[in-house]
């Protein structure tokens, strides 16, 4: 009697274990507020059609118990293809981005990453480093991942920080999947700036020095990259209460423009 | 084969429909959608529940538009209630659990990884002499587990360096916008620093 006893024990620990192996706190990163990668839907689908999706560990509302991210590949069917190896540790951070009343924008913590389903089939991977309350401001570091199809880590890069800079924008282009970085300095009308892209490895394509001063921060917009790497700089400056457009295309290593256009003043 | 032969198996059998009942039953109580979903074998072990009502209370009281346009996407979202009740009823469906795939290195026949090219992390010389002090991206040429190195990378405390090619004075002057490309140049070979000019 003791033997069946504890063979029924044995069977239902079993089966218990083979159910009930469920996670509660992963929660998918699946709205977005902004256009902005870091603050957008972690989700995006492939040019091979698979969805490409991140989930948070254990976000709170409190912003302390994130425990990192995991990315997942999944066909249209819905079956996981391939789960991203290692996981993003915790140590990247996440953000709670409070507004001006110190009332919640998001209603959980939010890993410090953007992804991209690059057309080769990999998935790269962006980390902002260093974020403070606002999310947007402050950012001196940055790292690159890239996963490949089977969700194998294939590159890894970390870059910064530099002295008296910080990140202006970092994130993928839409078209190309590079990684275009505006790094700033100055403050003010003092403000310079320059550029970098990377590719879908983190390997450095493009990189112009600093330009400018030219005044008021808004007079420098964001930076596109075309196909063949090249830098694209629009610039809009005030002419009384019309404005005159300038557009910068750089060369494809970023070291002269080789291109200047002015339109307007409109 | 007598019955008492038998008992063994019937009392496996039974053992294991009573713990898939508890399983039932335990998963039946946890709102997350995970339950029917494929689980995964790498989150770690501290993960939490969540607390959707606490959540709820925080999303009540935020007013900014870009809140709304966040929590509208949220399933905790009291306005999301039909598409909740429609997530229930999928949930009902019985969807199989299906394990998460274990990455398996697959070589190319050139010997790279799969996703790999053979150009992938060579930096290009003439941007990178103009970043001096940084180093390409680490690629995995071999097919080897890289985690550790990459996570080592991210989690290395990183000291400030000077921004590799300089910058300009933190004090410099707002100037006027260049009227040629050759002036463009100029100003901007101006602002490199000597150590990083070719």
């Amino acid at each position: 009697m003791k033997a069946s006893g504890r063979i029924t024990i044995l069977a239902a620990l079993a089966a218990t274990c083979i159910c009930g192996h469920v996670y509660a706190g992963a929660k998918a990163v699946i709205g977005g507020a902004f256009a902005t990668p870091l603050l957008d839907a972690k989700t995006a689908v492939g040019k091979d059609g698979l969805l490409r999706l991140i989930f948070d560990y254990n976000p709170s509302t409190g912003g302390t118990t994130y425990a990192g991210s995991a990315l997942w590949i999944i066909d249209p069917n819905g079956s996981v293809l391939a789960g991203g190896s290692p996981t993003i540790p915790a140590s990247v951070g996440s953000f709670y981005f409070s507004t001006k009343g110190g009332k919640p924008i998001f209603p959980v913590e939010r890993s410090n990453t953007a992804m991209y389903p690059q057309a080769d089939g990999n998935t790269t991977v962006l980390f902002y480093f260093g974020l403070g309350a606002n999310p947007l401001l402050g950012v001196k570091s940055f790292g690159v991942w890239t996963y490949n199809s089977s969700g194998s880590l294939i590159a890894a890069a970390a870059y910064g920080p530099f002295g008296n800079t910080r990140i202006f924008n970092l994130y993928f282009d839409d078209v190309t999947g590079k990684i275009v970085v505006k790094w700033a300095a100055g403050s003010g009308n003092s403000r310079t700036y320059a550029g970098w892209v990377l590719d879908e490895f983190g390997t450095i394509v493009t990189a112009t020095s600093f330009f400018g001063p030219f005044g008021q921060t808004n007079r420098c917009g964001k930076f596109r990259v075309n196909a063949s790497n090249q830098l694209i700089v629009p610039f809009s400056f005030p002419v009384g209460n019309l404005y005159t457009t300038n557009i910068w295309t750089f060369n494809s290593s970023g070291s002269a423009v080789i291109n200047g256009q002015s339109y307007g003043p409109f | 084969m007598g019955l008492s032969n038998l008992r063994p198996l019937l009392l496996l059998l039974a053992g294991a429909a009573f713990g898939s009942l508890i399983t039932f039953g335990v998963l039946s109580q946890k709102p997350s959608v995970q339950a029917n979903n494929s689980v995964s074998e790498v989150p770690p072990k501290t993960l939490k529940a969540p607390s959707p009502a606490k959540e709820e209370s925080s999303d009540s009281n935020n007013t900014q538009a870009l809140a709304d346009n966040e929590e509208s996407s949220d399933t905790e979202d009291p306005v999301n209630l039909p598409a909740q009740a429609q997530l229930q009823a999928l949930q009902k469906q019985r969807v199989p659990i299906r394990p998460v795939p274990t990455p398996k290195m697959v070589l190319q026949a050139n010997g790279l990884p799969v996703g790999v090219t053979p150009d992938a992390g060579v930096p290009n010389p003439e941007v990178y002499k103009r970043l001096p002090g940084l180093q390409p991206p680490l690629i995995n040429r071999d097919g080897r587990d890289m985690g550790q190195e990459a996570i080592q990378m991210m989690e290395s405390h990183r000291e400030e360096t000077p921004f590799p090619g300089g910058i300009p004075s933190a004090s410099a002057t707002p100037m006027p916008f260049p009227q040629s490309v050759e002036e463009a140049n100029r100003q901007i070979q101006g602002n490199s620093s000597p150590s990083a000019t070719p």
